[in-house]
């Protein structure tokens, strides 16, 4: 879409290069297929004159470069391919404008530039490494200038010293020579490492930018030792460069390849353009500034020409991301903010809320070219300093409950109404009282079981009730259990030791907060409100599983001898409810701790979801590198208890390898 | 809001980072134990953990020839490797040679070598990010002109070999986008999610709507991959988000049944998405709907464009920061209601005012949390 005030003519080829005359009210555009002639219109261009026209359309109408010169209103300059150097006079009777054709350099020319105050001068850059003075009255060459390179790419009279004139060549050199002696030049300097493609005189300060293959533009002081002052990064090689009139830091640039729009940049943001106008289909061959900074020609391969409002510019920088934010396993959290943000715009006063921040300019523009006058002088003077960012890191005091209750939640060597009491203690320590209350029920329930009244307990070891669990630290019974024993201890210490300063982010507490509690023991009915749940999550889960009251009286079955109710599905729902809440410990570690009482959740929760489960633990522990052990083979790490509990189930590593694993 | 006390404070540690250009992304390490950061001066610097709460920059290296916009870590089981993508329309594969355990050079900097520059794309590439593990080594970018691409890495010893595997158009300019990390395999099959930046102008709705399979206004899409056709399709559109997104963000799913999607566009939105059973669906593909999408919440506090939206390990606390300048964190509270339970503001420097002089030393100073109680640890 091309912005309104931006208008384009096309041609029957693409054009390598424009001029404008003295007073920017005409164009002339060159290339191998055209040379014209437009004025420049409020909304339009219109031609004014073809040249290329005649019987004999050679060689010498093959453009590389065109000249208007800046003292006569009719003469112009081409440089040829076939390395002639043409003068034209547009006042000329007749179809034909042909004035002389200078056939003197060998290869192709590059450029030709007249001199800014003699009007009968004019030079050129050749392919041949040559650069010739031709002085238009006598129809001869003044001068020949020897560069000492393979190739000179451009040619630019100082607009501050009249006879000193900028030449740069493909080998990364610049010269600067003195029009009137051909001997030596004044100054010779390496400028870039790749070939420069163009050169270009800062109107007030004696700067000279340069262009190049390796994608930089250069800005040098040459006043007396060429100094480096800005480099400016691009993404491709950069054909042309040109500053723009009045705005002393900002210049235009144009890429050779790749890259087919026109970047403004301010030289003291060298990274990111000012403004970007994006409107060719392939890549830019030239650009000229009318003489105020707000208009710009330019022509394309794509046989275009355009004239660019600066009004209608895009702001890369407005869609730019200016912030990263990430939080870490550990709970840390970094910030990358700019330090200057870009300014607020213009406040509208009419129906802008009174307590409400005006959008900033760092929102995302809509469209090129919808910013107001006013925005974008507000962005172009915030612009070249808002190039820095604050890191800023932001950790929490070290409390993570969750590595507490993975450290010390056992998970074996016990039947599970013992286990569940002991991590039900462990929650509560760590001040987790809904999984604690879980837990309960969890050790209620099967401490019912276990108990053998009345209960069709799964085949397993019976053991004698507990009714109530002890307290930390840990048991020093012996079970009978069908499982092995482990030195559990060690194991949950070294963890513990090692993450004390884990952040408190990471942590998936929930978040229904319930007071330190009497554990629900008695039975009650939902709408006894006040003496009611503790914890409105679990009345939550309750409903969930439709069978409210039941469940209150599944916990009263290690009590009293009610009818045996089924609890699974009530347990399964709870489980799910603490998955969705974002707590994968509590159901990982319950379906372990449960052993082959599992079975009973089955109808409940299908394989896949508890393989979820325990993967989606042991991606958490992995995290904070709570692992102690590694797999034979593929090195894969994680929690003991957890890869056992997954290698009795499977062969295949648990960290998706494909290795067929065995415990070390 | 509630009370600020003194007590309740996070200490903010303020990192020189000494990028020359505006820092675009920060991402930690899976262990959080490094810290990646990727700037418009074209260079990403690796910062470790000191492990007593400092971060040393180890490597600092130019990483492109334009803004670099993302930096993300690959799983470490594919070693110290990470992807970087940039506005001179490529993405990278950097590694870290060398023996990672020991202190590096005298400098104490480390090499990071580029192992595969994917240059497909012709226009700026906007997101990269690895895919989830137990997918194999997968890349996936986006760039301006709205082209997903997936690579897969066939042999993942070998990081210099990446295959493009699908090219997804998507007709609308894409700016960001996330992988569903869901890790079970059997109930979730591979999902991305991308949002667009495109503006809502008439033209643009004009052509949108010509399109059918871009029916609709939304912003945010979501893809899914079929085992059996083995094609990427977009399987759903979100028509809750209109605005240009800026951002987006699967939850980590460690168990859960839904997925939440948090999603910066003009506000902070959490999108919960729950997939339809096969059953209640109209059985074959057809016209099928896959999921049920809720807007859980919808945050204006930042009172401007919301730029980044992260999760925490587990996915219960969602950062967001904007315009603003300030960092808030949201976390899920009593009866699914999702509250703002900390802001983090970082005083900005008004435009006008002379560039700072930085201190060089770094310093601690103290945010204030916005509603103490409902922080985790109280």
């Amino acid at each position: 879409m091309i912005p309104s005030n931006t208008i384009c003519v096309s041609q029957e080829g693409p054009a390598n290069a424009l001029a404008l005359n003295k007073d920017c009210s005409q164009v002339v555009i060159a290339g191998r297929n055209v040379f014209k002639v437009f004025s420049i219109g409020e909304n339009d261009f219109s031609e004014v004159c073809n040249l290329r026209v005649g019987k004999n359309l050679n060689l010498n109408f093959s453009s590389i470069d065109v000249a208007w010169s800046t003292i006569e209103e009719n003469t112009l300059a081409t440089a040829a391919t076939n390395g002639a150097v043409v003068v034209w006079n547009l006042g000329r009777s007749g179809r034909s404008k042909q004035e002389h054709v200078f056939s003197d350099h060998k290869r192709t020319v590059n450029k030709v530039s007249f001199h800014l105050t003699e009007p009968a001068l004019l030079i050129s850059g050749s392919q041949d490494g040559m650069m010739k003075c031709f002085d238009l009255r006598m129809k001869e060459v003044a001068r020949t200038f020897i560069s000492n390179t393979e190739s000179i790419r451009d040619v630019q009279f100082s607009p501050h010293q009249a006879h000193t004139f900028a030449a740069v060549s493909e080998n990364g050199n610049v010269q600067l020579w003195d029009v009137r002696r051909h001997e030596r030049c004044l100054m010779q300097f390496t400028a870039h490492s790749g070939p420069v493609f163009a050169c270009d005189w800062h109107p007030e300060l004696p700067w000279l930018a340069t262009a190049s293959r390796d994608k930089t533009i250069k800005v040098w002081d040459i006043l007396a030792k060429p100094n480096l002052e800005h480099t400016i990064y691009t993404i491709a090689s950069v054909g042309h460069v040109k500053w723009r009139p009045q705005k002393t830091h900002q210049v235009a640039s144009c890429a050779l390849v790749l890259d087919c729009a026109v970047h403004v940049w301010d030289v003291r943001r060298p990274h990111v353009p000012l403004a970007t106008f994006a409107e060719h289909r392939d890549v830019t061959t030239a650009i000229a500034w009318l003489a105020d900074p707000h208009t710009f020609l330019s022509t394309s391969r794509d046989c275009s020409l355009y004239r660019h409002r600066f009004s209608e510019a895009a702001h890369p920088v407005l869609w730019a991301n200016p912030h990263g934010v990430c939080l870490s396993p550990r709970g840390q959290l970094a910030h990358a903010a700019p330090e200057r943000p870009l300014p607020a715009l213009p406040a509208r006063p009419p129906r802008a809320a009174p307590d409400r921040l005006v959008p900033g300019l760092g929102r995302k523009q809509p469209t090129a070219g919808s910013l107001s006058a006013g925005a974008q002088a507000a962005l172009e003077r915030a612009f070249p300093g808002g190039a820095t960012s604050t890191l800023l890191r932001y950790s929490a005091p070290p409390h993570n409950a969750l590595l507490q209750c993975a450290a010390h939640y056992r998970m074996r060597g016990a039947p599970p109404h013992v286990l569940a009491g002991h991590n039900a203690n462990v929650a509560r320590a760590n001040n987790r009282h809904m999984v604690s209350h879980v837990w309960e029920v969890v050790r209620c329930v099967y401490e019912a079981r276990a108990a053998g009244r009345g209960s069709p307990a799964p085949p397993r070891t019976m053991e004698p009730p507990r009714p109530e669990p002890p307290p930390l630290p840990p048991y020093t019974h012996t079970y009978n259990s069908a499982v092995e024993e482990e030195p559990l201890e060690e194991v949950e210490e070294w963890a513990e030791t090692q993450f004390h300063n884990s952040g408190v982010l990471g942590k998936p507490t929930l978040s229904i907060y319930i007071p330190p509690s009497k554990p629900s023991k008695h039975a009650r009915s939902l709408d006894d409100e006040n003496s009611g749940w503790v914890s409105a999550a679990s009345a939550h889960y309750m409903e969930e599983s439709g069978e409210g009251c039941e469940g209150g009286l599944a916990i009263r079955v290690g009590d009293n001898r009610s009818p045996q109710l089924d609890v699974a599905p009530l347990l399964a729902a709870a489980l799910r409810q603490h998955a969705d809440l974002g707590d994968v410990q509590t159901p990982a570690v319950v379906m372990l701790v449960l052993q082959d009482h599992r079975s009973d959740l089955f109808p409940y929760i299908e394989e896949s979801l508890q393989e979820h489960w325990l993967l989606g633990y042991i991606e958490l522990l992995q995290r904070h590198k709570l692992w102690n052990i590694a797999t034979e083979g593929c090195a894969h790490g994680g929690h003991l208890h957890h890869m056992r509990a997954w290698l009795q189930r499977h062969q295949l590593c648990p960290a998706g390898c494909a290795h067929r694993c065995q415990l070390a | 809001m509630g009370e600020l006390t003194a007590t309740n404070l996070f200490e903010s540690q303020t990192i020189l980072a000494d990028h020359k250009d505006l820092i675009h992304d920060v991402a930690y390490d899976f262990y959080g134990e490094r810290m990646a950061t990727c700037s418009s001066d074209q260079y990403v610097k690796v910062w470790d953990s000191d492990g007593n709460g400092g971060w040393r920059l180890t490597a600092s290296w130019k990483a492109h020839h334009g803004s670099v916009w993302k930096v993300t870590w690959a799983h470490p089981e594919f070693g110290q490797v990470i992807a970087t993508c940039s506005f001179d329309r490529t993405a990278a594969i950097w590694e870290e040679v060398g023996d990672t355990a020991a202190s590096g050079s005298e400098k104490g900097l480390r090499t990071w070598l580029k192992r595969s520059n994917l240059v497909d794309s012709r226009t700026s590439v906007t997101d990269v990010k690895f895919g989830p593990k137990h997918l194999g080594l997968l890349l996936v970018t986006c760039s301006a002109d709205g082209i997903i691409r997936i690579y897969e890495a066939p042999d993942v010893m070998n990081l210099a070999q990446w295959t493009l595997q699908h090219e997804i158009p998507t007709k609308v300019s894409i700016s960001c986008l996330s992988w569903n990390p869901s890790l079970s395999r059997v109930v979730h099959p591979p999902m991305l999610a991308v949002g667009s930046d495109e503006p809502n102008t008439t033209n643009a709705v004009a052509t949108v709507q010509g399109d059918k399979t871009t029916a609709c206004n939304g912003k945010v899409f979501i893809y899914e991959y079929s085992e059996s056709s083995r094609r990427w399709t977009r399987t759903d559109c979100l028509s809750s988000v209109q605005e240009p997104v800026n951002d987006i963000a699967f939850a980590p799913n460690l168990g859960r049944s839904f997925h939440l999607l948090a999603v910066a566009t003009k506000d902070v939105r959490i999108i919960k998405i729950e997939p339809v059973a096969e059953s209640a669906g109209s059985g074959n593909n057809g016209a099928a709907v896959r999921f049920k999408c809720e807007v859980v919440a919808a945050f204006e506090e930042h009172y401007s464009c919301v730029w980044r939206v992260c999760w925490n390990l587990t996915g219960t606390l969602l950062a967001s920061s904007g315009d603003d300048c300030a960092v808030r964190l949201w976390k899920m509270q009593y009866l699914n209601q999702w509250k703002c339970v900390a802001v983090f503001k970082n005083e900005p420097v008004p435009g006008d005012s002379p560039p700072l002089s930085r201190p060089h030393t770094t310093y601690i100073r103290m945010a204030t949390m916005a509603n103490p109680s409902h922080m985790p640890f109280h």
